[in-house]
């Protein structure tokens, strides 16, 4: 397809249908699932003609999980599609900031010691922790990074890869150490899911989603600039320090969040934007909010394979998140080499 | 070409120190003044501070100590926005990793006048193709940013500057990767649009560009200002020896319009000895 400049019109027409997408998505996703559901008796609970045990699973259980998907996979996905513009590297992707690798070490390290047992509001030790981990290692790397003019990108790419190594070795360590049950809950953290929700863990994750997302919304036009390089962005009137700090504590954030409820589910952050740039062009003012769309409803699907294709049981979403992605991914690089 | 006194002052650099932390280079007491209509070439060795002058200049960096004013104002005071439609800074490099077109690389220049999401007007789009016929490329608006040449990517990127339509020009080697007719074009345009009440600073290499084309030039060495006069008491075999060091010759120019350097072979080639 052949790019072209990006109009207030293409704009709307573009995100219309990604948000067309999306909702249908939303909206299907809920109705399948191990258990059949009566889409009547859901429409009867819904229009308030008395409760029904279908109706509980598909607005309690089912619901909630597709929206945790839906803001997960979008998080992910947005938040690859700014890094790779601010980092420069078309590989990059949410949990090259390290920041998973350090909630890995939080969820292993609640896991590990059952002493750590707490649980605040709707969240358990688990959850917390790994908050806590992906926090602390988003400021390690932001003291780090940040030196006579801002942030250095480079810096906070090189800090990322260690980070993530470093994190690796620690939870190797703890896995050595644990006694040999336990293993089996980490490997399965460590595959990333999106099972046991309700609304008030969904309700929990967005005072970190929205407003790293919206510091990554907000600064769709700047990054554009900054495809050209801070120089010329500069020169522009971009205030290139401002817009890498705040992409960084947005990614972060929005990153954070979702690691925390889902575990490091990988590849969404780095194909979707990959994709939807093949489809939209590169404008990011469009690509960032299509980014959201297009992977809250692919991981949204992806969670639908995953609680469907093994039913009555699971499987861990991560693993269909990579088999799906993979190949569409090589399939989308393969049809633009031609 | 002598009015320096005479046109009022656009662009000022006041005794500006700066220093690269943890390095050795250091720029000390550099200043150079602007003026509506006239071209200032920037020359001087490797290494010499043309670079990072002029980016302390267009405000990526700020100095030490020292003043950039701009219109009278200080430039680290202004918005980045309102600073951006007063100055154009084209700088030595930028690559794209993105795949662009170049009439959407030209539109980025349109950043400091848009507002919310930034989407162009009609107005917009017409300083858009102005700058495009302006600086030759509206041929390559179609084509995709990285697959021009880097001579062609200098000319798109130079009309991303216009669009900005900036009072000031700071260009840093804006015509490195360019052919000899599109180096000409291009002075001549930096003359024209100097005629239209803009100043402009340009930084190259090429002696004969910048003595031909610049109403005044600024010789740099060693992080200070060594000389700033016009090009023909500057432009001297002594001086330029004194700057560059040995192995440049200048000649008077066949047509009265400065003086050309030509290098030097060195002794006995040439002669057959």
């Amino acid at each position: 397809m052949k790019p072209r400049m990006l109009t207030p019109a293409r704009f709307a027409r573009a995100l219309a249908a990604y948000g067309t997408l999306a909702a249908a998505v939303v909206l299907l996703a809920p109705l399948f699932g191990a258990e059949p559901l009566s889409f009547r008796a859901i429409l009867d609970a819904v229009l308030g003609r008395g409760g029904s045990v279908d109706a509980e699973i598909f607005l309690l259980q089912r619901l909630p999980r597709v929206f945790l998907a839906f803001l997960v996979g979008g998080s992910l996905a947005v938040s690859g599609a700014a890094l790779q513009v601010v980092l420069k590297n078309s590989l990059a992707e949410p949990f090259i900031l390290g920041i998973a690798g350090g909630g890995a070490v939080g969820a292993v390290t609640a896991i590990s010691v059952p002493a750590l047992m707490i649980s605040i509001g709707p969240f358990t030790s688990v959850h917390l922790f790994t908050l806590a981990g992906c926090l602390a290692c988003m400021a390690a790397i932001y003291r780090l990074a940040s030196g006579d003019y801002g942030v250095s990108m480079n810096t906070i790419l090189l800090a990322g890869v260690t980070f993530n190594v470093l994190c690796g070795a620690m939870i190797m360590l703890l896995r050595y150490l644990v006694s040999p049950h336990l293993l089996v809950a980490m490997d399965r953290w460590m595959m990333g899911g999106l099972d046991v929700v309700g609304y008030r863990e969904l309700a929990g994750l967005l005072p970190f989603a929205l407003p790293g997302l919206f510091l990554l919304f907000r600064h769709s036009g700047a990054l554009n600039q900054l495809a050209f390089g801070e120089e010329l962005a500069a020169g522009h009137g971009v205030d290139v320090a401002v817009v890498h700090k705040q992409v960084f504590l947005g990614t972060g954030l929005a990153t954070a969040a979702a690691v925390t409820m889902a575990g490091p589910i990988g590849f969404v952050g780095l194909v979707v934007p990959h994709a939807v740039r093949r489809i939209s062009g590169q404008d990011q003012r469009l690509v960032l909010p299509a980014s959201f769309l297009l992977g809250g409803g692919f991981l949204t699907l992806c969670d639908l394979c995953a609680r469907t294709v093994v039913a009555p049981t699971e499987m861990p979403v991560g693993i269909i998140t990579a088999m799906i992605g993979g190949p569409v991914f090589l399939r989308i690089l393969f049809k633009s080499r031609n | 070409m002598n009015a320096a006194n005479a046109s009022p002052v656009l662009f000022q650099v006041r005794d500006v120190d700066f220093a690269y932390p943890r390095a050795l280079f250091r720029l000390a007491g550099a200043s150079f003044s602007l003026y509506a209509g006239q071209v200032l070439g920037v020359i001087g060795p490797n290494g010499s501070g043309k670079s990072t002058l002029l980016k302390i200049a267009a405000g990526l960096v700020p100095p030490g100590s020292g003043s950039v004013t701009a219109l009278g104002r200080d430039i680290f005071a202004m918005p980045r926005r309102e600073r951006a439609r007063i100055l154009g800074y084209l700088p030595q490099q930028a690559g794209v990793h993105l795949d662009f077109l170049a009439r959407e690389a030209v539109a980025m220049g349109r950043y400091p006048h848009t507002r919310g999401a930034g989407f162009l007007g009609a107005k917009d789009l017409e300083v858009v193709e102005r700058s495009m016929e302006a600086t030759d490329c509206l041929n390559l608006a179609d084509r995709l940013f990285s697959s021009l040449s880097g001579g062609e990517r200098q000319r798109v990127l130079l009309a991303s500057v216009l669009a900005q339509e900036p009072r000031v020009l700071l260009l840093d080697e804006p015509t490195s990767a360019m052919d000899i007719h599109q180096q000409v074009r291009f002075f001549r345009l930096v003359r024209k649009l100097c005629t239209q009440g803009l100043a402009a600073a340009v930084v190259t290499h090429d002696l004969n560009l910048a003595s031909r084309f610049s109403d005044r030039l600024l010789l740099m060495k060693d992080g200070r200002v060594m000389e700033d006069g016009p090009p023909e008491s500057l432009i001297t075999e002594s001086i330029l020896a004194s700057a560059y060091g040995s192995g440049i010759r200048v000649l008077d120019g066949p047509d009265g319009r400065g003086p050309l350097v030509i290098p030097d072979p060195g002794p006995g080639e040439g002669e057959g000895a």
